[in-house]
């Protein structure tokens, strides 16, 4: 379903005169609830290294507060410094042992603020060595086109350009290779919208719940 | 139902059965409870197996678990983990086995490579299927539980790690033998046999011991590995076994029953024959009671027997009392309470051999009917009573009794030659004097009947009365028993057994004399006589065997004989020109008999003239009405009824009056002399009055002289006959008579008047 929605993307786009467009991704889950919280890039093709401009600013700030990571999930432009910032009273140890970051902010405090650059794309599993239940994910891109969808499962990536490109969808708890799903996708003049649906494991945080 | 012939044996099969069935119920409790103690015993030591096995192998492996959980969260493991440092994650793992104790131990990354693996083989597959279900599912938790490989049984887990998302899992297991469930079996002490099956299709329940078949089974679910299946630990144990030590129990059982079975039919075996002897000793005694022996029993206890016992003798003394009484009322005689014939008799046989030959005298007391018609009869027998009290007390009378009314009996113990009469007169005068009974004095005589013989060898009571009774004939008041004398008797009573005989035979025969009118001097009748002329006896008279006849009863048959043969002969006489009247002699006994008034009513029906009924012994008529109705009935039927033998025997005047005859006949005592008597004459004078005045003709009989015919013509009297004017003869010669001239009478005189 979500090949045949792009190649019908593809043809309305080759009728579409050159000038900015946007997608509509809708994410549902296999109960065709939308699943809010995922990753949703889009890389126009040959478009590496496009500077990541006129987006506002993802917090770039991942919170400690009664002993969960907040946000759940955080878009993270490439070489974007994270600050970890402890709203407990307890202490935390926040560590990743993901490949593109490994880091172990050891027993900070209250207040305190450590701060990690992530100059890689990929994802960044966060975790407190002192409280298993603890895990923050961090999606490190390198395309302006990104955003977390909505409660309702949807996110409108705006001001794209006409063309192919790589669109990816990013859940933790999707069920797939790497967790998300990749589709080629010609953007036309007008705004397209895509729908998929995806299976999901069940995990702490429910997905469609929140 | 079976009858028993013995207390005993009935008293000792009910008990002895009671007893059985007491045991087979007290066994069949006894082995339901403890059956059931045993179950209950085994389900419990089953039950703690089961949590025994819970303990040792789940607890610990949990507990390892735990261990291995914690180690899994290291952060230099997890650091190994997700470096992808190979040699170090191997390292770990091998620490962790031997520091834990897993048999084995692995890692699988939440792709499902095993990344290392340490100590034994587990089945890696079936736990690959086992981390895909729990990806699936999204469990994270640690699991444990039995894990099913084929043949083969492990306990095995899954621990996730986290680093801090899944990144695989820690599994880890042992393979559980029988040798494990037997070590199980060593701590409890118990040897059952245990398995772990799979869950599905097993209908056991869970958690409760029950019994299947001769087993004890208890079946206990244990975890599972996988949610989706489960598996249960069964214990057996024999149930056999469990009851081995209720067998001391059941053999103690056993013997008890047999032993007490055996004394309880002992002591129900002698407790009734304790019971039934003396019911046995009853039962004899009554059969000697029965047999009319005395009996009694020994009263030995005090008891229901014993008071039957007593009483049984009381009825036996009491039965003997009556029948003595009884024995002594039948020797007594009622009236009098003298003792009686059979008294005597007993006395007689029962003497010794010395007093073979014995006297004895029959003693009848004179006019004692009419005496006693006087007295009455309660002092008559007083009179009786003190007449023997007087005879027992004459020295030399031995035994006395009663014989009959009015005849007593005496043995007398005396010489026979002159002695005996000297007693004989000592008892008559002892007993002849004046008796004075309640105030009524009573004059007695008496006669004797004395008889003398063996008691064994003759009836010497008999041969006694029999002397009385030739007392009496002889008109004599004693007589000493005459053999000769009681022959005749024997003989007439052979002569009467031959009469009927004689008549068929034609030795009876019938004999006519005529009788004749006085006035005209002819004949008008005959009077039919019968005799008898017995081939061997020679003639037999009618005074011998008529009297006989009417003691015997023959005479009914005598007369109906004499009846068809005079009415031939009247016949006879007819036919010959002599319409005679045909008399015949009927006994006074024979009227008031229905069937020969009948039998002589048809008879006269065939006579060819008229018939005259003599009737003798008028006196003897049973029923004097009766008799003078059947007597009308023969004059209503044409039939002249004649007074016969008037004047001899008891005739009365009353009876003149009463009997409508038509004829009186005086007796031939009167006439035989009426020649010479006056006094005969005067009184056959006046009878021959007295018989017309009543309306009869007179006939005489016994006329032997011209003189005597002459004589009664002139006193008027009708009819005659005797020798004088025709003897009794048979038909021919009396055809013969009526021929010839009588001349005596055929010119009447004129008798004196």
């Amino acid at each position: 379903m979500d090949k045949r929605a792009a190649f019908i993307g593809l043809f309305l786009l080759l009728a579409a005169p050159a000038q900015a467009s946007s997608l509509t991704v809708t994410l549902l889950n296999q109960k065709s609830a939308g699943v809010g919280e995922a990753v949703v890039t889009f890389t126009p093709a040959g478009g590496e290294g496009v500077p990541i401009t006129g987006k506002p600013a993802d917090p770039l700030t991942v919170n400690q507060r009664d002993l969960t990571f907040m946000p759940f999930i955080s878009v993270v432009p490439r070489n974007t410094q994270v600050s970890f910032l402890n709203e407990d009273s307890v202490l935390h140890h926040v560590f990743s042992f993901s490949p593109i970051k490994r880091f172990s902010l050891k027993l900070f405090g209250t207040d305190e603020t450590q701060s990690v650059v992530f100059d890689e794309p990929g994802v960044v599993v966060v975790g407190c060595n002192i409280h298993d239940n603890m895990i923050a994910y961090l999606k490190v891109v390198d395309t302006p086109f990104a955003g977390k969808t909505d409660a309702d499962g949807s996110f409108t990536l705006e001001g794209l350009p006409p063309g192919p490109g790589q669109l990816t969808v990013w859940h933790p708890l999707m069920k797939g290779r790497g967790n998300q799903l990749t589709a080629e996708v010609v953007i036309g003049p007008d705004g397209q919208a895509l729908e998929f649906k995806k299976k999901f494991r069940r995990g702490a945080r429910p997905v469609g719940d929140y | 139902m079976f009858a028993f012939k013995s207390i005993g044996t009935k008293l000792g099969v009910t008990f002895a059965g009671l007893f059985a069935a007491t045991m087979l119920l007290i066994s069949l409790t006894v082995y339901q409870v403890v059956t059931e103690r045993a179950k209950l015993t085994v389900g419990e030591e089953l039950t703690a197996a089961g949590a025994v096995f819970s303990r040792l192998f789940v607890d610990n492996a949990r507990d390892k678990q735990m261990d291995i959980a914690i180690a899994g969260k290291d952060f230099g493991f997890l650091s190994a983990l997700t470096s992808g440092d190979d040699p170090t994650i191997q390292s770990v793992l091998d620490g962790l086995a031997s520091r834990v104790g897993v048999g084995a131990i692995a890692f699988i990354d939440v792709d499902g490579f095993v990344v290392g693996q340490s100590g034994a083989a587990i089945p890696m597959d079936t736990l690959l299927a086992r981390v895909e279900a729990s990806e699936s599912d999204a469990i994270t938790d640690n699991d444990l539980g039995i894990l099913f490989d084929g043949e083969a049984v492990y306990l095995a887990g899954v621990t996730p790690v986290r680093a801090p998302h899944l990144i695989g899992w820690i599994v880890f297991g042992e393979v559980i033998t029988k040798a494990h469930l037997s070590d199980v079996s060593a701590l409890i002490s118990k040897e059952f046999t245990g398995a772990i099956v799979p869950g599905e299709g097993n209908m056991l329940p869970r958690g409760q011991a029950i019994q299947d078949g001769q087993l004890i089974t208890f079946a206990q679910t244990v975890p599972s590995l996988f949610d989706d299946q489960s598996s249960v630990l069964v214990l057996t144990y024999p149930l056999s076994k469990a009851l081995a030590p209720y067998r001391v129990l059941a053999a103690i059982l056993l013997i008890l029953m047999a032993t007490g079975g055996g004394a309880v039919s002992f002591i129900s075996w002698w407790l009734a024959r304790r019971l039934a002897k003396p019911i046995a000793d009853l039962s004899a005694a009554a059969n000697d009671v029965k047999a009319g022996r005395e009996a009694s029993v020994a009263v030995s206890s005090q008891d229901e027997l014993g008071t039957l016992a007593g009483a049984f003798n009381d009825m036996s003394n009491e039965i003997a009392k009556r029948e003595q009484d009884l024995r002594q009322q039948a020797r007594t005689d009622k009236e009098t309470d003298l003792p009686n014939r059979r008294a005597f008799e007993e006395a007689l046989d029962s003497l010794p051999p010395a007093h073979a030959h014995v006297h004895v005298l029959a003693i009848r007391l004179e006019r004692f009917a009419e005496i006693r018609n006087i007295i009455g009869f309660d002092v008559s027998a007083a009179l009786i009573t003190a007449v023997g009290e007087n005879l027992r007390a004459v020295p030399g009378v031995a035994h006395i009794a009663r014989l009959s009314g009015s005849i007593l009996c005496a043995r007398v113990d005396c010489e026979y030659g002159a002695a005996l009469p000297t007693l004989t007169h000592d008892i008559r005068s002892a007993l002849e004097r004046t008796y004075t009974i309640e105030g009524i004095a009573v004059d007695v005589q008496f006669s004797m009947g004395i008889s003398s013989g063996d008691p064994a060898s003759s009836n010497v009571l008999v041969e006694a009365m029999s002397a009385l009774e030739q007392a009496r004939t002889q008109q004599t008041d004693q007589a000493v028993f005459d053999p000769q004398s009681a022959q005749t008797t024997a003989d007439n009573l052979s002569l009467m057994g031959d009469l009927l005989q004689a008549i068929d035979k034609g030795h009876v025969f019938l004999v006519y004399q005529p009788k004749y009118d006085l006035r005209e001097g002819r004949a008008i009748g005959v009077e039919a006589l019968v005799r008898w002329k017995d081939p061997a006896r020679g003639m037999v008279f009618p005074d011998q065997f008529i009297p006989l006849a009417e003691e015997t009863g023959r005479v009914d048959a005598l007369t109906r004989y004499v009846l068809n043969q005079a009415l031939e002969a009247q016949q006879a006489l007819y036919a010959a020109g002599h319409p005679f009247i045909m008399s015949i002699n009927v006994s006074g006994r024979l009227i008031g008999n229905a069937d020969f008034t009948e039998y002589a009513l048809a008879a006269a029906q065939r006579a060819v003239g008229p018939l005259c009924f003599e009737i003798t012994e008028t006196a003897v008529i049973a029923d004097p009405e009766k008799g003078m109705a059947v007597m009308q009935r023969f004059v209503d039927a044409g039939i002249e009824v004649s007074i016969d033998d008037y004047g001899s025997g008891l005739s009365s005047l009353a009876y003149l009056k009463k009997i409508p005859a038509t004829e009186l006949k005086i007796d031939k005592e009167f006439v035989l002399k009426i020649d010479e008597s006056q006094r005969d004459a005067l009184l056959v004078r006046s009878t021959v009055d007295l018989a017309h005045s009543l309306g009869m003709k007179v006939t005489a009989e016994g006329i032997e002289t011209d003189t005597a015919a002459a004589i009664l013509a002139g006193m008027g009297c009708d009819v005659g006959q005797g020798y004088g004017l025709g003897r009794p003869m048979e038909l021919a010669p009396l055809f013969e008579h009526l021929a010839a001239d009588m001349p005596a009478l055929s010119q009447p005189e004129t008798a004196a008047s």
